[in-house]
């Protein structure tokens, strides 16, 4: 596996485990009202930019053609 | 989960999960600056990504860390939310105390309530709550706090050092300066209802300390403070006549559970018997000096202390010295003459002692037989355990005591 390939896999482990850790915990049940200063929104940003990494990661080994 | 909620248990769990995740991309993004990996929009995105991890676990810890939640002690993450509720409605409402005092169930009554039962979450409230008023006098029902002090530090669910913790900021609160009050200006409702509310405070100090009490002088030390300092608060809680009651009664049964579990050590063991008959000295004599209703002290006291040996499933040897008639016959005969409240009151701190000495030598006994010293409850000790044995008896009730306070009684009548 090329090093672009098993950063991407990486990244897309800690979208796997973590962030759905976090996303998990940043439920109605941690936060209610005026305390909800965490917001799946903010979480979903995160994710997204990630996503973002693991693409380029991909297009990246894609065009090297290894 | 009620509204204005959080739980803060799985908010502490949320910043540590916001803390690995950030520490991995932050390892991704060195990762990403080797060799042909490092491409600037890789690290643009990872850096964007950590920073918004950080700022969202900035602002978790913001809460953990505010004056809401007090996470320096050994709890760390398994505080619960009702000290997060219970500072927060305080915070926002400075008038607190007074709603205490208008005859209706407060806020605080009810935050209370939920976990005065449970001597765990009772103690965690305590010990995750930094201002600690609200929990003594923040209850318009002062069975709640009652009930919430007396689950919290209960003896049989509470360590030594725990209810050491809680019960020296119970005291210090309590006999501190009530500056809290200054929030809003008292009305003369607040002021009648805050004096019986203070009695009765004072009164639930006796209950609270009552096991507790050879901690404030004897074995202070296991308080990590003085005696001096000790005794100094055990005396303003006695002044309370149902909190000296209490510490009365609870006396006994304070002797027996702390002789009951002696150091293998024997120079050790010696040493906290003396700690313990020291601690008993004090207790008897401030009582005797505390104004306790002898004919209460007769009807209750005694026969609670009385019926602790006749409970325990020992058949121990019985020294005939120990016989408590004996002692009350010599005093009474001795004391004849003297005026009545103090015959009575330096009988009873003998009475006291007598049977306290009683108490103390069962427990000891109990500790050798436990731990091995003594093999059979029948057998006849060895000479070491009967000579501790003695010792322990005559620590607490010895006739160099009984002649201190004949001698007292003659000072005074003379």
């Amino acid at each position: 596996m090329s090093t672009p390939l098993q950063l991407a896999v990486r990244i897309q482990d800690t979208i796997n485990q973590q962030l759905r850790e976090i996303s998990r915990l940043s439920d109605s049940d941690t936060w209610v009202g005026p305390v909800a200063l965490i917001s799946h929104i903010e979480i979903l940003r995160v994710k997204s930019l990630l996503a973002s990494c693991i693409d380029i990661l991909r297009a990246h080994h894609d065009s090297s053609g290894l | 989960m009620t509204r204005l909620a959080c739980n803060p248990e799985r908010l502490a769990l949320l910043a540590r999960r916001l803390n690995i995740a950030r520490g991995e991309i932050s390892l991704q993004l060195r990762l990403a600056e080797i060799g042909d990996l490092a491409m600037p929009e890789i690290r643009s995105l990872l850096q964007r990504a950590i920073s918004l991890l950080e700022s969202q676990e900035d602002r978790v810890r913001r809460i953990l860390n505010s004056s809401f939640l007090n996470l320096s002690d050994s709890y760390s993450l398994t505080f619960n939310s009702s000290a997060y509720l219970l500072n927060r409605w305080v915070t926002h409402h400075p008038g607190w105390w007074s709603d205490a005092t208008h005859g209706e169930t407060t806020e605080i009554d009810i935050l209370i309530a939920k976990v005065a039962g449970s001597p765990l979450d009772a103690g965690r409230l305590i010990d995750s709550t930094s201002f600690l008023a609200p929990l003594i006098y923040g209850c318009n029902d002062t069975e709640v706090v009652r009930k919430l002090w007396l689950s919290a530090t209960d003896p049989r669910t509470t360590s030594v050092t725990t209810a050491g913790q809680r019960i020296t900021r119970l005291v210090e609160e309590v006999f501190g300066d009530q500056e809290w009050r200054e929030g809003i200006a008292p009305t003369w409702v607040d002021i009648h209802k805050q004096l019986t509310t203070r009695r009765q405070i004072h009164d639930l100090l006796g209950e609270v300390v009552a096991p507790w009490q050879l901690q404030f002088t004897g074995l202070a030390s296991e308080w990590s403070w003085s005696a001096e300092t000790g005794i100094h608060y055990l005396k303003k809680i006695a002044d309370a006549e149902n909190a000296a009651m209490a510490i009365s009664q609870g006396l006994g049964s304070a002797l027996y559970r702390n002789l009951s579990d002696l150091p293998d050590d024997s120079s050790d063991r010696l040493h906290r018997i003396d700690s313990i008959a020291f601690a008993v000295g004090a207790s008897t004599e401030l009582l005797r000096n505390a104004k306790v209703r002898q004919a209460d002290m007769d009807s209750d006291h005694l026969s609670t202390l009385l019926t602790i040996p006749a409970l325990l499933p020992l058949k121990l040897p019985w020294p005939t010295s120990l016989l408590i008639g004996k002692s009350k016959s010599f005093v009474v005969n001795l004391f004849d003459k003297t005026p009545e409240v103090r015959v009575t009151s330096a009988m009873q701190m003998l009475q006291h002692r007598s049977t306290l000495a009683s108490i103390a030598y069962m427990a000891v006994f109990n500790s050798a037989l436990t731990s091995g010293r003594i093999d059979q409850v029948n057998d006849r000790p060895s000479p070491d355990v009967r000579l501790e044995l003695q010792h322990t008896v005559d620590l607490i009730d010895n006739p160099t005591a009984r002649g201190q306070v004949l001698a007292d009684l003659s000072d005074e009548n003379s």
